[in-house]
């Protein structure tokens, strides 16, 4: 087990570094769609340009996720909302325009360019064969309507905060919703009004209306590219091959290119290429073989599971194994395990960022916490259930305490152990699929883009492969039980 | 209660003025011997009835009881010697004492003339078999794994562990075919002989046994009993051994030792006890306990 770990971590430290000759920008996206498509845009240009290579570091999970990695450089260059910049980075909602913003952003070490050329506003949308509504002030008039909003806009002060202030907006019920379930949420009407960016693509699709911001609720989000500030001295015909997409791209245009790839099922990339003239346009989005892809995940999957575990295994059961002799210790030990337990995953992967970066570390080192909960309590429970006779006895026969320790106590404990090993394996296949948010891979791939892209199917590819893990995870260690556990203390 | 305490009391103290000198160079002798414990076959006798361990004032008290009020014993090598009482009277704490599981309050016990404290709990475990009620055994060994953890544990090659486990079982008329069975497939009487056999296995000079008995159906104890005592006879060792049963310790017992409340009632042969009461005490436990005459024959 422990070999086969080091075999892994070898393999993994051989892939980062294997190093081409060109210096890499590497370029993030957050987990949607318009998102996707930007951060393919700015990756051809920059491979065009030919001062660097890229390295794709997309679908980092939320806003927060994707500023942190910005700030402690684990990626150098993502598209972002001038609004977005405004209330979440720099906390400052009055600063409205670039040249101000750029200003704000110096001391943090970024910079952006000036304005792509649309904005993606956050909008309210009702079925409007249901409610006819039109403005934001009619709709606070509906107080009764059920509301079904993303987990952001329900706390960014930019989003739902915001409306209650300006329109004093009422809702019977405001649930969190993933914003790409929210769509058929409204069409089969669980929800009559969900948030909305002004240029989803399903808005027309699905003949939803957007209710104007009578009030001017909502602040401008125009589309920008956000950089580490030394990029334009590195490579400054990038950057200004870069800032050469100001203005390029309409509204109306990006509401196409998000409706190519999502309902036209065209891959992100050829999306990308369609829009700066490419003649190998139009194909169907590119899919690797069904199997192929599963397997590649399947890896990805494995070597966070295994890795986690075996580091889980091998700090979980020393620390049970010291909580079980000391008292005070075991407070603490177990106290720390069960803390960490209660920190949402997405939550301790946004901490881990500035100390691992993005990718599998982080995520390695995320799923090696949450392990060792049920490990370090199954272990200290078996050693505490140990009879108090029997230890009495092997005190009388004078078992030096190692050997005491490996020939009667670890044994005698060993199905309590094993069986927190095995929760805690069962647990970390599952977990791991949230990896991909931060760039880990695994499963949660294309559980992430499938959900961007409101694509069932694709969640399935992740889902139902996540679940047959978990399965042979469970058989496997029923099995091995009968390994490791004694035949003297078995049922 | 006054008379057995003045018995107890000149044993206690004839001993060490008589024995020191001489003893206490036979037990480092003996100490010597121990590190090969497996080569030595029984413990040679330094004298035919110096006393082996010797217990010297004893006083433990546990929460808020006392559970011994001043013992002043000694056991005679290569006896067996048996403490009865009722339960709660501190024959077993007196015992866990002499092994190390326990520490006195205030007094000492000496084992071959050292004295038993946690230092040197390690350096005695081995020269004393402790045999508990059920067998103690380990439910994830098998019972030749039981017999042999104690030699394991100590690093003596596999050869010589196989070659002393069957010596033992041999001595036991423990088939062979049960000692890979586990202690959950061993009846009460199986799991006894084995944990006996496991506190003979590197051939300790004393075996300590608590209740041995206590837990069995009355078929096999009789059986057992018969077989202990022909083992005992064998190996020659100074056994002591708890139990309230008079007749067992009847049976057993070279000496007996009858507890009361945390003191000792009276010291003596079985004969001693029955016709030579030292107290109101003696009297009662022994009639309370005497089986029906019919059951005598």
């Amino acid at each position: 087990m422990i070999r086969l770990a080091l075999l892994l971590s070898a393999s993994l430290l051989g892939q980062t570094v294997l190093c081409q000759s060109l210096p890499v920008i590497r370029v993030g996206s957050k987990s949607f769609t318009e998102s996707y498509i930007l951060a393919e845009i700015v990756s051809q240009v920059i491979e065009r340009t030919g001062e660097a290579r890229v390295e794709r570091r997309f679908g980092l999970g939320q806003t927060g996720i994707a500023f942190t990695a910005l700030e402690e450089s684990k990626i150098d260059v993502i598209p972002e909302y001038s609004g977005t910049i405004a209330e979440n980075l720099l906390h400052r909602p009055e600063l409205r325009d670039e040249p101000a913003l750029r200003k704000a952003l110096e001391p943090l070490g970024l910079v952006i360019s000036g304005s792509l050329g649309f904005e993606n506003k956050y909008a309210l949308a009702v079925n409007p064969s249901r409610w006819n509504l039109s403005t934001l002030t009619d709709l606070a008039e509906h107080p009764e309507l059920h509301a079904g909003f993303s987990h952001e806009f329900l706390h960014r002060t930019d989003g739902l905060p915001r409306l209650r202030q300006v329109y004093d907006m009422r809702f019977r019920d405001a649930r969190a919703l993933e914003h790409s379930l929210a769509y058929s949420a409204l069409r089969d009407g669980v929800i009559d009004v969900t948030d909305v960016y002004t240029t989803d693509a399903r808005l027309e699709a699905d003949r939803l209306r957007t209710l104007i911001d009578d009030k001017h609720a909502f602040p401008p989000y125009r589309a920008v590219i956000l950089a580490r500030a030394s990029l334009p001295g590195l490579y400054p015909r990038t950057w200004s091959a870069l800032r050469a997409l100001e203005g390029r791209i309409s509204e109306g245009e990006m509401r196409k290119l998000n409706a190519s790839v999502e309902l036209g099922r065209i891959d992100f990339g050829a999306a990308a290429r369609g829009f700066l003239g490419d003649s190998t346009t139009k194909a169907k989005r590119h899919e690797m073989p069904w199997l192929a892809e599963t397997r590649r995940l399947t890896w990805q999957h494995l070597e966070l599971v295994l890795i986690s575990l075996c580091f889980s295994v091998v700090a979980g059961i020393p620390l049970a194994i010291a909580a079980s002799h000391h008292r005070r210790l075991a407070h603490w030990i177990l106290g720390f395990s069960e803390v960490v337990q209660t920190i949402p995953s997405l939550a301790l992967l946004c901490f881990l960022i500035p100390l691992f970066g993005i990718g599998t570390r982080p995520a390695l080192v995320a799923l090696f916490l949450y392990g060792l909960l049920p490990i370090v309590r199954g272990t200290y429970a078996g050693l505490l259930a140990i009879d108090p006779q029997l230890r009495e006895i092997s005190r009388a026969l004078a078992i030096p305490p190692m050997k005491r320790l490996l020939l009667v106590e670890l044994p005698l404990a060993s199905p309590n152990i094993m069986s927190g090993v095995k929760t805690s394996a069962v647990i970390n296949v599952g977990t791991a699929t949230l990896a991909a948010l931060i760039g880990a891979g695994g499963y949660g791939v294309p559980i992430v883009t499938g959900l961007a892209l409101n694509d069932n199917s694709m969640i399935l590819r992740g889902a139902i492969p996540a679940a047959l893990m978990a399965l042979a995870a469970h058989w496997f260690f029923e099995w091995l039980d009968g390994v490791i556990i004694p035949k003297g203390l078995r049922a | 209660m006054p008379a057995g305490e003045g018995l107890s009391q000149r044993i206690g103290r004839r001993r060490p003025t008589e024995d020191k000198g001489p003893r206490q160079k036979k037990a480092v002798d003996c100490l010597g011997t121990r590190q090969f414990p497996g080569k030595r076959k029984i413990m040679a006798l330094p004298e035919k009835n110096a006393d082996a361990i010797r217990v010297e004032r004893v006083y433990k008290r546990m929460g808020t009881r006392n559970v011994l009020e001043g013992i002043d014993l000694s056991f005679r090598r290569a006896q067996t010697h048996v403490l009865l009482g009722p339960s709660g009277c501190g024959k077993s704490t007196l015992l866990r004492l002499m092994l190390g599981l326990e520490r006195a309050d205030s007094g000492r016990i000496l084992v071959e003339d050292l004295p038993v404290t946690p230092e040197t709990q390690p350096q005695l475990a081995p020269r004393m078999g402790y045999v508990v009620q059920d067998g103690g055994l380990f439910p994830h060994l098998s019972a030749a794994g039981n017999i042999a953890l104690p030699a394991r544990v100590r690093g003596w090659p596999k050869k010589r562990i196989r070659a002393r486990v069957s010596e033992l079982a041999q001595l036991a008329d423990l088939d062979c075919s049960l000692l890979q069975r586990y202690p959950r497939e061993l009846s009460g009487g199986q799991k006894q002989r084995v944990g006996l056999l496991r506190a003979l296995m590197l051939d300790p000079a004393f075996c300590l046994l608590d209740e041995p008995l206590g837990a069995l159906d009355p078929v096999a104890r009789s059986s057992l009993q018969t077989a202990l005592k022909k083992i005992f006879n064998a190996v020659k060792k100074t056994v002591i051994m708890v139990t309230h049963d008079i007749g067992e310790a009847a049976f057993f017992g070279h000496s007996i030792t009858l507890l009361h409340r945390g003191t000792i009632a009276q010291k003596g042969t079985m004969e001693d006890l029955l016709e030579r009461p030292a107290d109101a005490y003696v009297t009662e436990f022994l009639s309370s306990q005497r089986p029906p005459p019919e059951a005598k024959s």
